[in-house]
């Protein structure tokens, strides 16, 4: 540690206002930073602070997050291996998977932080830390197949119309891993859904093929039967649902971890209860609202609540893209507000709309875009229940 | 030489300072509408322009003769005359390309540029800045439209005019066309990628921004 | 009597909680005693007095120029040897040097049935020839009241707004307090409709005394004690808005005053020469120097030169330097560290020893009192819209939405939003993960408005 302190003290003058790469300060600073996170003393009241900062509620975020990124290494390499019958076990899982989705992560971080240093650099403001988030929250949205260079473009995307386009962190009105993932399945339908994408196959086997087919969950449907009995003959069992062992987006396929990781973020108050509650509380009256009217049982219109809570990117989505407080509104009433309306949301384009199957992510986006209406009006709200001030 | 530099300010506004899409984002909704190829935007930018140098040319030689209290009817006849006239020449000439832009052609009649121009400017000034005008204005109108679809056409199919200028063997290493630029709004965001262009390079752009807080 | 709840208070054990026998001290005269102008908020001062006059207790030092009857006397008898100038050339300090044996001024003393039977006139007459008319503060703007205003609340707590300020169980002891309160209540009630006095819980077993005066009990935690909290939760319509309020020890000053004629001229002040020890009461001059009253705690005051002194609170306070004076409505002293070192991966350690509201340090399991220090802890970024100010404010305000409108300068939207209710307790400021100045902002923006819209 020291080691790395003498480092930077070294290096501080060349990066001061009058050193030699005085436009770089912002990238001195942010590396200094990480490893040594600095306490100015106060002049101003309160005379002192809490301990917590935006660096530690964004790594918190992060590790929330790194169980659901794991588990998507592990699927995916199991998901590989399956498919392609190769009987591999537990270890050659991690190897496949990590093979596959490290990269896509590498990417994802290696291109937003190029974005984030340019912006940071030319506006001269510092490196904010939502984008260590953004960079990793991305990937777990993509399938297994996606091309690295869609990832660089979609996280270029999300970084800059996203977030920089509107100033920067605390000013943006989308969430910027979900426009990126918006981006890149508008641009690149055909990577980003279809029966083909989900399932990547190993390379340097004999057995290799380009493309292996696997629908997922939710294009489940048939003309005759009941749901569930097509998912499950389909492969897709409650338990398998929940766990999360299936084919799928990186991270989107483990209900069970997003919302382990969801209850972490709730009991560290990082993220609202009100949000996460209010769309698992949305998701299911919906549901059993359509359940209840459905006259075609063998469609996701009859799945019912537990269905819809565990399958798509629903747990993934309510858990850590929704609760990103700058494009969530900022009152409580608010907040219950936005989560219902994306847990119904994401059923009604799910079961209404046959174009996407996957209904959370265009649900948030539309939400992110009411999120100052739903802000002004409850707060209009609230004002009217307090005595004025005048 | 006073007078050609007076001309020439007047001809280069439209392109560049005040350009009618990037500057008074006038014309969108053209601009969305015609720009996935980029033969159809060619077309439509050649059709606004002439529409827009000969109605502002025509309505400053009439400018006197105009009562004010019927201006906009008076200028709207000349415009909606010369629409119909473009628009048969195209039916004539261009069938495909006319039966691509479809309504579009008979909609520069609505299009704010055209009557933007002649009563802001030809209605004040005398023919020959008013035609520049109206020229510079249709140039500037058909360089971002030409543009836009640049972009959508290059990014979206693949092609330059129609031509295939992507190689096979780039799809074959992976490359795919990016279907948000066939999409509306594809257009929306290179719009607004060209202005942002436009407003960071000094000199082109008149707004004076001061530095960024 | 009823209990007023507090939904959000300060949830951190701080050590002033923890005491329970109190230790007072009497400290000896002071070299230099200094009042100061430039500490009553809106006054615009017109000075009375040059260097080197010699004044008597209760001659006036300077009046306000928007109200030439308010005047603020000099405490002691004495020399003044120095006016100090701050910023843009206000009145920073006016400093005295008591003369020996000197005693506080004298008026004739008041029995409570003429106090009961002054009429309203007489009485702001009373207050103000006396010099207690300036202690009186009147929201929303904690200005001196207005001459003309009939107030429909008054409120008195028997705790400073300050969890570091002394005790009221050390004040309510002395002898006499149970009168001059009454008589002190009797003046308050003829200057408002209607007299709050609140309590702290954990205060009642010690002010059993003065029982049946206490008209509400409040949470022990910062902010309850706060007389703008407490009018947060008692008020019912717009008109109670401009409430009449005073320091418990001005309070009581004035009763003394008007009972026995002659004004106190000391003020019991808790000193905390270490952030986590309880502190000790100091009974000492009004607008002693700082230095002084540390050197009457702590052997060696030049070792705390190396920390920051914070005058009237953590929260609210002012950083005094160690020769400054204590201001008038000060009466508590805490030095806090004023360094933290340059943690390594700070951003993920458990952080066991750290004193935090938030749950994502493993020391919220405990209760424990934890050292605090006064740095930062972070760095400076946009907000995020946490919504963690909102949950600590103890008027249920939208700090971050006050505050944005103020930075945008929607003075109407904010005043909207409620910003006159916010007590300045500096809570949201404490709590920000973004380290922004909620407070600072919002106290800005009001002074701002009160001195272009309100007072022309």
């Amino acid at each position: 540690m020291k080691f790395i302190k003498d480092m930077l003290d070294k290096a501080a003058p060349e990066f001061a206002p009058e050193g030699r790469f005085s436009r770089f300060n912002a990238l001195y600073t942010a590396t200094r930073t990480f490893f040594l996170l600095p306490s100015e003393s106060l002049t101003r009241a309160p005379f002192f602070r809490d301990h917590l900062e935006l660096k530690r509620f964004m790594s918190f975020v992060i590790l929330a997050l790194i169980p659901v990124t794991l588990f998507g290494i592990y699927n995916t390499g199991l998901q590989a291996g399956l498919a392609q019958d190769t009987g591999q076990g537990f270890i050659s899982n991690w190897v496949t998977g990590a093979r596959i989705v490290l990269p896509i992560i590498l990417v994802s971080y290696a291109v937003g932080f190029f974005w984030e240093i340019l912006f940071a650099t030319i506006r001269r403001h510092e490196i904010t830390e939502g984008f260590l988030v953004t960079g990793l929250l991305f990937p777990l949205t993509l399938p297994a197949t996606i091309p690295l260079w869609q990832v660089a473009l979609g996280i270029s995307f999300g970084i800059v119309i996203g977030k920089e386009v509107f100033g920067g962190t605390g000013r943006n009105l989308l969430n910027p891993a979900l426009t990126a993932r918006a981006f890149v399945f508008f641009s690149y339908p055909g990577s980003m859904s279809g029966n083909l994408v989900w399932i990547p196959s190993i390379k340097g086997l004999d057995t290799a093929v380009d493309a292996i087919t696997s629908a997922t969950p939710l294009a489940v449907s048939s003309d005759q039967g009941h749901i569930t009995q097509l998912l499950a003959d389909a492969g897709f069992t409650l338990s398998n649902l929940f766990i999360g062992t299936y084919p799928g987006s990186i991270g989107g396929t483990t209900a069970l971890l997003c919302y382990a990781g969801g209850l972490f973020l709730i009991i560290t108050r990082i993220a609202n209860y009100r949000i996460i509650l209010g769309g698992i509380l949305g998701l299911s009256l919906t549901a059993i609202l359509f359940q209840f009217w459905s006259d075609a049982p063998s469609t996701w219109m009859s799945a019912g609540p537990i269905l819809h809570l565990i399958s798509g990117g629903f747990a993934l989505g309510i858990c850590f893209m929704a609760t990103e407080p700058v494009s969530a509104p900022g009152t409580d009433m608010g907040r219950w507000i936005y989560g219902l309306s994306i847990g119904s949301l994401t059923v009604v384009l799910r079961v209404v709309n046959p174009a996407y199957v996957e209904g959370v992510m265009l649900a948030i986006l539309f939400m992110n875009i009411f999120a100052p209406l739903i802000d002004h009006l409850t707060l209009k709200y609230s004002i009217s229940k307090r005595v004025p001030n005048a | 030489m006073q007078k050609l530099g007076y001309l020439w300010d007047t001809f280069s506004k439209g392109i560049f300072k005040e350009n009618p899409v990037a500057y008074q984002v006038l014309g969108i909704c053209s601009a969305l509408a015609v720009t996935v190829q980029m033969k159809t935007a060619f077309v439509m930018g050649v059709a606004l322009t002439s529409v827009t140098a000969l109605s502002n040319l025509i309505i400053s030689l009439l400018r006197k003769q105009i009562p004010s209290n019927i201006r906009i009817i008076v200028e709207l006849v000349v415009i909606a005359s010369l629409v119909i006239v473009t628009d048969q020449i195209l039916k004539a000439f261009y069938y495909d390309i006319s039966k691509q832009l479809s309504v579009f052609v008979g909609l520069i009649i609505t299009n704010c540029i055209v009557l933007g121009r002649a009563e802001a400017f030809a209605l004040a000034n005398p023919p020959l800045p008013s035609l520049l005008d109206g020229i510079g204005n249709g140039l500037g109108y058909s360089l971002i439209l030409i543009l836009v679809a640049f972009f959508r056409e290059f990014l979206g199919s693949g092609k330059i005019f129609g031509l295939a200028v992507i190689p096979q063997s780039l799809y074959d290493a992976g490359y795919s066309n990016m279907g948000l630029m066939v999409l509306a709004p594809g257009a929306f965001f290179v719009i607004g990628f060209l202005v942002w262009l436009k407003n960071c390079i000094p000199g082109i752009s008149s707004e004076q921004e001061g530095p960024n807080q | 009597m009823k209990h007023l709840k507090l939904k959000n208070p300060f949830n951190i054990p701080l050590p002033v909680d923890t005491h329970r026998a109190p230790e007072v001290r009497h400290a000896t005269a002071p070299p230099t005693i200094a009042v100061s102008p430039s500490h009553f908020r809106y006054v615009k001062p017109r000075l009375l007095v040059k260097m080197l006059d010699r004044i008597k207790a209760g001659t006036p030092l300077f009046y306000d120029k928007r109200d030439p009857s308010v005047r603020l006397l000099s405490p002691v008898s004495g020399i003044v040897q120095n006016i100090t100038f701050g910023h843009r050339r206000c009145i920073d300090e006016i400093v005295i040097e008591p003369s020996p044996n000197g005693s506080g001024p004298y008026y004739e003393p008041l029995s409570m049935d003429q106090i009961t039977r002054l009429s309203r006139e007489d009485t702001i007459e009373l207050l103000k020839t006396r010099g207690i008319w300036p202690f009186i503060h009147q929201f929303p703007y904690k200005d001196i009241p207005k001459t003309e205003l009939n107030a429909k609340l008054a409120i008195i707590c028997l705790q400073s707004t300050d969890p570091f300020a002394p005790l009221p169980r050390v004040m309510i002891r002395q002898t006499g307090t149970r009168d001059y309160l009454t008589a002190a209540l009797a003046i308050m009630s003829i200057l408002a409709n209607e007299v709050i006095v609140a309590a702290p819980v954990s205060e009642m077993p010690y002010v059993n005394h003065i029982r049946e005066l206490i008209t509400h009990s409040i949470h022990d935690r910062y902010p309850a004690s706060d007389p703008k909290v407490i009018l947060y939760q008692v008020r019912k319509h717009p008109g109670q808005n401009t409430a009449l309020s005073m320091d418990i020890q001005d309070f009581l000053d004035m009763g003394a005053c008007l009972l026995t004629g002659s004004m106190p001229t000391t003020r019991l002040y808790r000193i905390c020469s270490d952030v986590t020890a309880p502190g000790i009461h100091v009974l000492a001059q009004k607008g002693s120097p700082a230095s002084f009253l540390l050197s009457s705690v702590c052997s060696d005051v030049s070792k705390l030169e190396q920390k920051n002194i914070v005058a009237s609170g953590l929260f609210s306070g002012r950083l005094a330097q160690i020769h400054s004076h204590m201001r008038h409505f000060e009466s508590s002293l805490v030095c806090i560290d004023r360094e933290y070192p340059e943690e390594p991966f700070g951003f993920v350690a458990p952080g066991f020893e750290k004193a935090s509201e938030s749950n994502t340090f493993l020391s919220r399991v405990t209760s424990r009192i934890y050292n605090l220090d006064s740095t930062v802890h972070g760095e400076h970024r946009p907000c995020i819209n946490c919504g963690y100010c909102q949950k600590k404010c103890p008027v249920e305000l939208f700090p971050q939405f006050i505050m944005k409108a103020c930075l945008a300068g929607e003075e109407e939207e904010a005043i909207e939003l409620g910003m006159l209710d916010c007590t300045l307790c500096g809570l949201c400021s404490f709590v920000c993960p973004s380290k922004i100045e909620l407070s600072d902002i919002i106290e800005q923006a009001m002074n701002q408005y009160y001195k272009e819209r309100v007072t022309i």
